[in-house]
């Protein structure tokens, strides 16, 4: 078995807040191999973004990982000296954000911010950073490169912001590529063309990516794997095709039922009603317990973990009932 | 358009004044520092624009060699705590831990000290002169910019764009002075138009306590301080330098209110 | 608190200590022999090690010691305690003044924004800011005391009465020099809280406008001013200094520039120690008074 580009094992990390310690992510763990792409899905709280910033070194100083490795080629991260972190990490992965003009930074022409990582991270010259930044802005599919190179990023829009910062990121030849949400911010045809790309990055030059977001859909259209996530842990993993066809964490499948559903001409979008669990207090139930149509007094006594079902992994006590809860949840809604 | 008006119109008055301060040779024929014991408290005339003080030295030449010094001190004097503050400021905020809280308790050591307290103090040490002034206003203003450039970088440091930039995998520094450095620069650049009024200030003070430039280089705030006997009979004298005073400090207003409502933007 | 007390502590050490010159050749004078000198140092404990002066300064300190004159050897600490009355009824007045001064004022501007009202009292700061203290005080001696002859120009009177009298000059300079600071920051705080939300539901339940700035304009307004007056304080104390030499009155600010023709450098040492001990004290009082005003301050 080869390495995996990264492997993330059993992450734990807490936040200082004003009300105590928050254990913001409770045991996370995967793997991203070459070509991979792997979506993270939860609502807002739930610890995705959260967990992306503590692999790439990147949480607030009130936040710290507080158990688990993390391994980027085989390497241990927690191993490595803050300078010599940041250089594998750079070496190896990159991130693309949800905003992308508060990615950019606003006082450097675009052509130089893509310029930047060939000229001063990688030693080459003036003129082969330039090319390679055209180039670069090229097979982003910004097209006109030469007289765009001076332009401010408040100048763009917002689709060709993305493909800036999406430039930049390939800029240093990742292996893996860490997406924040980062369509959200974007109208729909924009948004399908950035997926296109991405998707097509990964396609041909084997791009591992790993794509944190609330939009279903879009992991629908871009990824084979999802990890579904909810108070700091995963509650649901299996491939995309599993996972939406045959939901098995009842989160899932009322997260499915939210979602728009974009073949269908009437978008009606239900919500989940309740609110996430407080992480500052020990969790001793299944967190989900409080909104969930199928809770029972079993679910009260401990949390679930995360076990074989059908062809994924679910995080419930109530799992093997899966296949029934499209009537029972109907019946209840009716009921309401 | 009317933020570049406030800003061009500040910018003409102080260069107005700037462009009299250095052609002030051409521009009158009297020696700011010769006495002319017979014609000593003259009133204004044709001769003497505007009258001539207590030892006949001619007020009009003393006022516009005077805005020589106050001018050159107080914009010079302003560079080097401006330096020392961005880079203190920049260097706390971006290591954080125990650098950061190392240098804000020096400067909270320092904003105990009264500017004026520290500026007598110091001139004590080193005399009444130039470099006092000079090192007394380093030593109580770098304080300011060091807060704001620290805040700014606080903030700043949690942007995307600082993210994406570490992640790229550049340099500290480059990250630092490229990318950090002009984006939390302004507000400072702003403060600094209103701290270079508050060294001229200093300087008037301290002049004016004997303390500051010697006599008898032509200087507004010992000009007030000779002024201050003749006040019922002569009153020019002491008002004229506090009006050139108010005059400059007017212009570097303006200039700042320019300055930010054009970063506003 | 602790660390900028022992930051201050090192700093004033320090200063004194980068005097040129011996004390001891002060002291002397004309009468300085190698001996002498010798024995001079060794009583005022300046052939010992620095780190251990540096304990002794401290210690002395903690007994409530500050050195004695080097000119008429009276104690500093009794010198300033006898200054004391005078700067602190100056500070007092210079703040009460301004407050009167700058808060109708901002009421005023930024009851109707961009009015003429309103751009005469921005006018104010822009110019203001820019005025020298000295000449202020100056100013305000041809105007009140030479030509209408209505306040004394220097001095300080013996009954309270007089002393009110006799600091009202003085402190009405301070209080110029701040109420354009003061102006600047309560008027934009008074045009953001009649801009918030709270304000527009107040005005929507048809509470009248004079009673919505009683209640909820005025009270943040005095919290913003007493923030103001807090970062200010260091300022405010310095300019003391100044303007207590404008109207010849002996403040310790006066002590101090005395001192320093003089060059007595206990009183130089126990002064600048005095002033930065009593800006520190300023600022905790201004932050009880904040914490007591404003419901959403806790203090830690």
């Amino acid at each position: 078995m080869t390495t995996p580009l990264i492997s993330v094992q059993n992450l734990t990390v807490e936040i200082k807040t004003g009300r105590g310690l928050l254990k913001a992510i409770r045991g996370v763990s995967f793997d991203i191999n070459p070509g991979d792409a792997i979506g993270i899905v939860g609502e807002s709280g739930s610890g995705k973004s959260i967990t992306l910033k503590a692999i790439l070194d990147l949480l607030p100083t009130n936040a710290r990982i507080t158990g688990g490795k993390i391994f980027i080629n085989g390497v241990d991260l927690s191993g490595l000296k803050p300078k010599a972190r940041r250089a594998l990490l750079s070496d190896n992965s990159a991130m693309i954000f949800q905003d992308a003009i508060a990615a950019l930074n606003p006082v450097i022409k675009i052509g130089d911010q893509i310029a930047e990582v060939p000229r001063y991270r990688l030693g080459k010259s003036e003129e082969e950073s330039k090319k390679i930044a055209l180039s670069l802005m090229a097979k982003v599919g910004i097209t006109d490169g030469e007289s765009r190179y001076d332009l401010y990023p408040h100048q763009l829009s917002g689709g060709l912001r993305q493909r800036v910062a999406i430039a930049i990121a390939l800029s240093g030849d990742p292996k893996i590529l860490f997406c924040d949400e980062p369509t959200t911010a974007l109208d729909v045809t924009i948004q399908a063309q950035v997926l296109r790309l991405l998707k097509e990055l990964r396609e041909n030059s084997g791009l591992g990516i790993v794509f944190v977001t609330h939009d279903l859909a879009v992991v629908n259209e871009l990824c084979d794997d999802i990890k579904v996530m909810y108070a700091g842990r995963f509650v649901e993993t299996g491939t995309v095709e599993n996972v939406f066809t045959k939901p098995t964490h009842p989160y899932t499948f009322s997260l499915l039922k939210a979602a728009p559903d974009p073949d269908k001409a009437v978008h009606r979008l239900f919500t989940i009603s309740g609110e996430a669990p407080n992480l500052t207090q020990p969790v001793v139930a299944c967190p989900f317990a409080p909104r969930c149509f199928a809770a029972t007094s079993e679910c009260q006594t401990s949390e679930p973990n995360l076990l074989p079902m059908a062809e994924s992994l679910s995080a419930c006590f109530h799992s093997k009932n899966h296949v029934n809860w499209a009537s029972e949840d109907s019946e209840k809604s009716v009921a309401r | 358009m009317k933020s570049s008006k406030t800003l061009y119109v500040g910018a003409g008055l102080l260069g107005f004044l700037a462009l009299v301060a250095i052609f002030a040779p051409l521009i009158t024929h009297y020696d700011p520092t010769e006495q002319d014991l017979m014609n000593t408290l003259l009133g204004p005339s044709i001769h003497h624009w505007a009258g001539t003080d207590p030892l006949g030295r001619d007020v009009f030449t003393r006022l516009i060699y005077g805005a020589r010094v106050d001018l050159a001190i107080g914009l010079s004097a302003v560079i080097l705590p401006y330096i020392i503050g961005v880079c203190l400021g920049l260097l706390s905020a971006w290591k954080g831990g125990k650098t950061d809280s190392f240098i804000m308790r020096i400067v909270d050591t320092f904003l105990a000290f009264p500017f004026y307290v520290l500026a007598i103090a110091l001139v004590f040490i080193f005399g009444p002169g130039i470099k006092s002034i000079i090192v007394a206003i380093t030593l109580g203003g770098w304080v300011a910019y060091c807060r704001i450039v620290r805040s700014n970088v606080l903030v700043a440091k949690e942007q995307d764009y600082i993210h994406a930039a570490k992640l790229t995998g550049l340099p500290g520094r480059r990250i630092l002075f490229r990318h950090m450095l002009p984006n939390v620069i302004s507000q400072s650049i702003v403060f600094a138009m209103s701290d270079i009024v508050l060294s001229i200030l200093a300087i008037v003070s301290l002049g004016y306590l004997g303390l500051g430039v010697p006599v008898p280089t032509a200087e507004w705030g010992s000009m007030i301080q000779e002024g201050q006997p003749y006040i019922t009979e002569q009153w020019w004298l002491a008002t004229i330098p506090g009006l050139m005073v108010v005059y400059v400090g007017f212009s570097l207003s303006l200039i700042g209110d320019g300055l930010v409502a054009r970063l506003e933007r | 608190m602790f660390p900028v007390l022992f930051g201050i502590s090192v700093a004033v050490f320090a200063i004194v200590h980068s005097i040129p010159g011996d004390p001891a050749d002060v002291l002397l004078g004309q009468n300085a022999t190698p001996a002498k000198v010798k024995v001079i140092n060794h009583q005022l404990g300046i052939d010992r090690p620095l780190i251990i002066q540096y304990f002794h300064f401290v210690s002395d300190i903690f007994h409530g010691s500050l050195g004695t004159s080097f000119y008429n050897h009276e104690p500093v600490l009794k010198l300033i305690l006898a200054r004391l009355p005078l700067t602190g009824m100056l500070l007092t007045g210079g703040v009460l003044l301004s407050i009167f001064i700058a808060l109708p004022l901002s009421i005023l501007a930024a009851s109707k924004r961009g009015a003429l009202r309103d751009q005469v009292v921005r006018a104010i700061p822009i110019i203001g800011l820019g005025m020298p203290q000295v000449w202020v005080g100056v100013m305000l001696i041809l105007l009140f005391g030479l030509k209408f002859r209505i306040f004394p120009v220097s001095g300080f009177g013996d009954t309270f009465f007089s002393r009110v009298h006799s600091i009202f000059l003085p402190s009405l300079t301070i209080a110029i020099l701040l109420s354009p600071i003061l102006i600047r920051s309560l008027r934009a705080s008074m045009l953001e809280i009649l801009d918030s939300d709270y304000v527009l539901t107040a005005r929507a339940k048809g509470i009248s406008t004079a009673r919505i700035t009683r209640v909820h304009v005025l009270r943040n307004a005095i919290i913003a001013s007493v923030t103001v007056l807090g970062i200010n304080i260091a300022y405010l104390v310095g300019s003391m200094v100044v303007v207590e030499r404008v109207f010849a009155m002996a403040g310790t600010g006066s002590l101090m520039v005395d001192a320093i023709a003089r060059r007595d450098y206990p009183i130089v040492q126990g002064v600048t120690l005095y002033f930065a001990f009593v800006v520190v004290l300023v600022s905790l009082v201004t932050d009880l008074i904040h914490a007591a005003l404003d419901p959403r301050v806790v203090l830690k």
